[in-house]
């Protein structure tokens, strides 16, 4: 079996705590459920000094509804907890559809929203054991003296945003609270990433996701689809979350978020735009699906070919927007990963 | 089968049993056979009781790691472990210097070292091992080891392999790669041809795949107290281990014990002698303390032995009403780097292709060529699973070309029971036709086929395995599997047997035939299995030949258990022996249940006549009627037979299939357990649908910048997909129950069968759906999408398949063997007196 490294481990009871001991220890890594992080140092992925768990601190365990309808979330909240709040699943449904297509029930025990966001963007050459990296002759996300073997022209690394949640909750207008050695800042979800494999987030060492506030969802109506290759388990090899605001059956307003297909979550403004105005027609919903196939540029980072997952996106952001439209997705939602079957 | 009125023959008989026996005793009816049970090591498992090999821990134990090669094939040119033996808690560092001596499965593939001497073959060859007071320091040494390599340009594919520039990668082989080329001409294929009224001709290929058990393989050694080394090790094949432990140490086999610890799943990939088993072995003899190892899963991967990834050329002739008038086989096996079992999968590449429908000419061509990947093995269903796949759909093709319902096609060229196949296989009993009978009604078949909706659809094909090799691995006269029984005053009887449950349930099959002979329930039998010190040889659990052989071997055992017992109770009781019966754990008259005893006190009364009870049963089966040379694989006592439809639904926009629902139904003779026979339904489904979908072993380079590296693509659980159980399909399952009159109590095998069927089954169910012919597995989503993109454009007769199978394969001129029907005697004409097994002609250069 492959073991961790040696580590020092803490568990700070408050986030202050955390934050003055990450101050200390500059190569220390915050740890939520590890579900992500602890195999990455199994391979020797990563490396890190000394873990502080966020695991002790309330302030990370918010669950709260908000006036107008929306929600907190603390970082440290599990997703399991996630998958059962029925009130998020009406209220929220691409978050709530989000949550529960990640990974498998043990690691959606263990796994948090904090956690989440933060997943490592994923990389075939990179995912792998230190034995299997040395004899495919390493990347550059672990050796920066080496190209990036998905594209050896490029200067930057092209592992894929893997994270299930960012593109549904950004594209549901969330703000993340951060707090760190310099203060509290809030952000809107997508200024949390940067378009690049290795340094994937605009968090500075220290800082802690608090967690984060969706506004309320009256007049909005979202669905969240997932690619993968088996219904359970399985990181995204695209994913499409829509949300359209809708009083009549016009669309006044729309979002719509795009993972796996990028270095970081996709919001594109342009996909957005081709349906406001419309009442989602089949033609409407053509024209949209085609954008976000023009402007993303999955690589070969992941079990499926890149030509075969941009044929795909366009499957996903087109099931999305017929759910949102009112289509009778059943048979669909079955053959794509039946445990979000169905209420 | 005899009446068990009289002294069963198995309980007369001097020698080993060759028939099945056993029957249920009309009089009382049946205490464990054919009744739905919990398996005996079932609780154990539930609870985690079960100790697996990795939960065996021995004070003061070492622990041991391999450093595996980063390159596919280089060689070593120079070692230093100097730092590494400097490193903390490192006790020894080895290298392959420490292991001259070659072992291999096959006695003609003794090309296996325990550390690797001057080339390296695949990446993940073991070139050294670090002797450790802890794992961690096991594992942090190995980075203190320095290799230099000479990097060799690497054979990638089979067909590289013909003709090679640089050095071979095993000596005395060839020509270039080849391992080992075969061909067979059973009549003369052409003539057949020549006869028919259809010729079809298509090109297949089947992906590696590997078994994928849940436990990573473990291995404890230890000296005992008198200085003799056991090795407890989660082994399919304890004997063979023995044997091989034995030579590659140099050690005579009398001061070696192996323990087959529980297996936690095999599926044919603990059948071989691995590499850390033979240097934990002797790290433990060499420095006198206990030494484990655990591999990783990334290990287990690289040790592989799995699925040959097999191309195939396959061309059937048929006369209009659907008779088969001549096939003609030709198979291209990816051996990887090592022989394994290779040269045996080479032969069933093609020799079960006969034993379903009436082949009468039947030309089959094979050939194995090493190439630098993790070596090839058994797996489920060993070498037949890839050729069944070409004939499966390629029945279902010339279906469609005669107009005909495949299921009825296929009825219409059943071979018969009691034939003898044009390739000299005994055939004792083919319940076939009654499994597709079965499925064609269950599934709703006739109302379904070619009327479902564009997207949705159904196939069905059909299989068979052997139930036990028909010839040792070893040739010897020896019987192949023996049981022991002890009966104590308590009443308690102990079976003692070398087989090793894997998972399939051997431990059921031993407890339950042992209690049926003797009136006890199977969980009150206590079992002693898989140790060569104290249980008496079988020769493991590989070639489905467990339940057969052992089960065969159990009942004479028990019979002549029960034989001396009812002596001694029939002269207490002043009655004649067959009048007793044993039953409800009691010995009585038929007639008079009342005067009867309880079975520990009969056991008192036998021990008290015949001194300490304890008998023995063995098993050998009857010699092939096949004797030219090659026809030692293939035969087998008796055959099991499996129709299996699935019904598919395809996402036209993704490619992606989901399988909602198979029906299975397999000919398993009797099942005795019904619900283990079941299970094993289950998981050969499971295990079918993830190698029509998606497994794969496959081996990736080093793009874009080569170095001439070239490694396992994907060895992990998250990356080698396999179903989830939310993947896995509604299962109908049928038991056929024909009994064979070759297995006990008329059984014959399940454990690997039915995987086969369902995958040609699936690649039928897609081309109903959308019209796309797959002639290759895994049948992944950008493959299927490219193809009904394709469709779309106006493309006809789409089919996804290989390219042109390769014209310079270079294989033998065929063996001419005459069929049965040809005036044929088993032998090659113009060969001698040849007969497997006997004399050393037979032993010599021959393969198993
Ligand atoms: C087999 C497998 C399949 C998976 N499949 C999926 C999938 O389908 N979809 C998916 O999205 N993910 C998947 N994951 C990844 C992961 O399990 C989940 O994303 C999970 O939610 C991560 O949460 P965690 O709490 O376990 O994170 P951890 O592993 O504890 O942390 C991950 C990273 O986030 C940082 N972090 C955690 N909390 C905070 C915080 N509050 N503030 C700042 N930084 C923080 C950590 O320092 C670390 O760098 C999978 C993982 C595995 C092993």
């Amino acid at each position: 079996m492959m073991r961790l490294p040696v580590l020092s481990h803490f568990t700070p009871k408050t986030l202050d705590e955390a934050i003055a001991l990450a101050s200390e220890l500059p190569s220390a890594r915050f740890v939520a459920g590890g579900t992500d992080l602890l195999p990455k140092l199994k391979r020797r992925q990563l490396g890190a000094s000394a873990l502080i768990s966020l695991t002790r601190c309330e302030e990370l365990q918010t669950i709260k509804r908000l006036d107008d309808g929306g929600w907190r979330i603390g970082a440290g909240v599990k997703l399991v907890e996630l998958v059962r709040l029925p009130e998020l699943r009406s209220s929220h449904p691409a978050i709530w559809q989000a949550a529960s297509q990640v990974a498998s029930p043990p690691i959606r025990s263990s796994g948090t929203v904090g956690g989440n966001l933060c997943v490592d963007p994923r990389c075939f050459w990179f995912d792998q054991t230190a034995p299997w990296r040395e004899a495919a002759g390493q990347c550059m996300k672990i050796d920066p003296a080496v190209v990036c073997r998905v594209a050896p022209n490029s200067p930057r690394c092209w592992a894929v945003s893997s994270t299930d949640l960012a593109p549904a909750m950004g594209a549901a207008r969330a703000k993340v609270r951060i707090v760190g050695p310099a203060g509290e800042r809030t952000v809107p979800l997508p200024e949390l990433y940067r378009d690049d494999g290795i340094d994937y987030m605009t968090l500075s060492h220290g800082e802690v996701i608090v967690d984060v506030e969706i506004p309320g969802s009256v007049g909005w109506r979202s669905a969240f689809w997932k690619i993968r290759r088996r219904q359970s388990i399985d990181f995204a090899l695209l994913s499409a979350s829509v949300e359209v605001f809708m009083l009549t059956d016009e669309v006044l307003e729309a979002r719509v978020g795009l993972g796996a297909v990028g270095s970081c979550p996709l919001f594109p403004p342009e996909v957005a735009a081709v349906l406001v105005g419309t009442k989602l027609e089949d033609d409407v919903i053509e024209a949209a699906a085609a954008a976000a196939k023009k402007l993303a540029r999955p690589m070969e980072t992941s079990d499926m070919p890149s030509s075969w997952r941009r044929r795909v996106l366009p499957v996903a952001v087109k099931w999305a927007l017929r759910e949102v439209r009112g289509d009778d997705v059943t048979d669909a939602r079955r053959r794509y990963g039946p445990q979000v079957l169905l209420p | 089968m005899n009446s068990p009125s009289d002294p069963p023959d198995s309980a007369v008989q001097p020698g080993p049993v060759r028939r099945g026996v056993g029957t249920i005793d009309p009089r009382t009816g049946p205490t464990n056979v054919g009744v739905p049970r919990t398996r005996v090591d079932g609780r154990a498992k539930a609870t985690g009781a079960t100790l697996f090999a990795d939960d065996m821990h021995l004070p003061r134990t070492l622990h041991c790691k391999l450093l595996r090669s980063p390159w596919p094939y280089a060689r070593i040119t120079g070692i230093d472990t100097s730092a590494a033996e400097a490193m903390p808690g490192v006790v020894k560092v080895y290298t392959g210097e420490s292991f001259p001596i070659p072992y291999g499965i096959l006695p003609v593939s003794h090309d296996e070292h325990a550390l690797c001497q001057e080339l390296v073959r695949f990446v993940g060859d073991p070139v050294a091992a670090v002797v450790a007071e802890t794992e961690e320091q096991a594992e942090d040494a190995l980075a203190g080891i320095k290799v230099a390599y000479e990097v060799l340009p690497s054979v990638r594919e089979p067909e590289d392999g013909f003709v090679i520039e640089g050095p071979p990668i095993h000596e005395r082989r060839g020509p270039g790669n080849v391992h080992k080329a075969v061909s067979f001409a059973f009549g003369d294929v052409d003539e057949g041809f020549a006869e028919a009224d259809l010729v079809v001709e298509g090109d297949f290929h089947f992906g590696g795949n590997t078994h994928l058990a849940l436990e990573q393989q473990a291995t404890l050694a230890a000296l005992d107290r008198d200085g003799r080394l056991t090795v407890w090790s989660s082994t399919q094949c304890p004997h063979y281990l023995h044997k091989h432990t034995a030579k590659a140490l140099d050690m005579a086999p009398a001061d070696l014990r192996i323990v087959a610890t529980p297996n936690g799943g095999g599926f044919g990939g603990k059948s071989d002698v691995f590499n850390h088993e033979i240097v934990v072995a002797k790290a433990a003899q060499e420095l006198g303390r206990p030494v484990k190892i655990c591999l990783t899963r990334e290990e287990v991967f690289l040790c592989h032995r799995g699925r040959h990834p097999i191309r195939m050329h396959l061309k059937t002739g048929l006369t209009k009403d659907g008779q088969l008038t001549g096939v003609h086989l030709k198979t291209l096996l990816d051996g990887g780097a090592y022989g394994s079992y290779g040269v045996a999968s080479t032969y069933y590449s093609g020799s079960l292709t006969t034993v379903t429908y009436h082949v009468p000419r039947f030309q089959f061509d094979a050939c194995r060529v090493h190439t630098n990947k993790p070596p090839c093995g058994p797996k489920r269903g060993h070498g037949t699973v890839q050729p069944r796949f070409a004939q499966e759909v390629q029945l279902d093709e010339i279906a469609e070309m005669l107009g005909k319902d495949p299921a009825d096609l296929r009825l219409g060229m059943l071979e018969k029971a009691g034939a003898e196949t044009a390739n000299w296989l005994r055939l004792p009993s083919i319940g076939l036709g009654t499994c597709i009978k079965n499925i064609v009604k269950q599934s709703d078949w006739t109302n379904l086929h070619r009327k479902l909706p564009h997207g949705q659809g159904i196939g069905l094909a059909c299989s068979s395995y052997l139930s036990g090799a028909g010839l040792p691995i070893n040739w010897d006269r020896l019987p192949q599997s023996a049981v022991q029984l002890r009966f104590d005053r308590s009443g308690l009887v102990v079976a003692f047997c070398g087989a090793t449950e894997i998972g399939q349930g051997s431990d059921d099959v031993l407890a339950a035939l042992v209690g049926e002979v003797l009136g006890l329930p199977a969980m009150s039998i206590r079992l002693v299995t898989g140790d060569t010190d104290l249980t008496p040889v079988d020769l493991g659990s590989y070639s489905s030949r467990v339940t057969l052989m052992m089960g065969n071997a159990a009942v004479q055992a028990a019979e002549r258990g029960r034989a001396l017992i009812a002596d001694a109770v029939a002269e207490k009781l002043s009655v004649r022996a067959s009048t007793l019966v044993f039953a409800d754990s009691r010995v009585f008259p038929a007639d008079n249940p009342d005067v009867g005893m309880s079975f520990a006190k009969a056991v008192q009364l036998g021990e008290q006549k015949h001194g300490t009870l304890g008998t023995t049963g063995s098993y050998r089966p009857m010699a092939p009627s096949a004797r030219f040379k090659g026809g030692g694989v293939g035969p087998s006592p008796t055959y099991s037979y499996t129709a299996a439809v699935a019904l598919v639904d395809v996402d036209v926009d993704t490619g992606f299939v989901t399988v909602p629902k198979v029906w299975i139904s397999h000919d398993i003779g009797r099942a005795l357990n019904p619900t283990l026979a079941r299970g094993q339904l289950v998981g050969g489904v499971y295990m079918a649908v993830g190698e029509a979908l998606m497994e794969s072993h496959e081996a990736r380079d080093g793009r874009p910048f080569d170095e001439g590296r070239y490694l396992l693509r994907n060895p992990s659980m998250l990356d080698y997909k396999h179903l989830t159980h939310l993947d896995m399909p509604e299962v109908i399952t049928d038991l056929v129950e024909e009994p064979c009159p070759e297995g006990p109590y008329g059984a014959k095998e399940i454990g690997q069968g039915p995987l086969t069927p369902v995958i040609p089954a699936i690649a039928n169910a897609i081309y109903d759906a959308v019209g796309v012919r797959f002639h290759e597995v895994p049948i992944t989503p950008d493959k299927l999408l490219a193809a009904l993109e394709a469709k779309a454009k106006g493309a006809e007769d789409v089919v996804v398949g290989p390219k042109p199978f390769p014209t310079d394969v270079p294989y033998p001129e065929p063996m001419d063997v005459p069929p049965p029907w040809e005036g044929g005697n088993g032998r090659a004409r113009g060969e001698g007196d040849y007969a497997p097994g006997q004399g050393s002609k037979a032993r010599k250069g021959r393969s198993s």
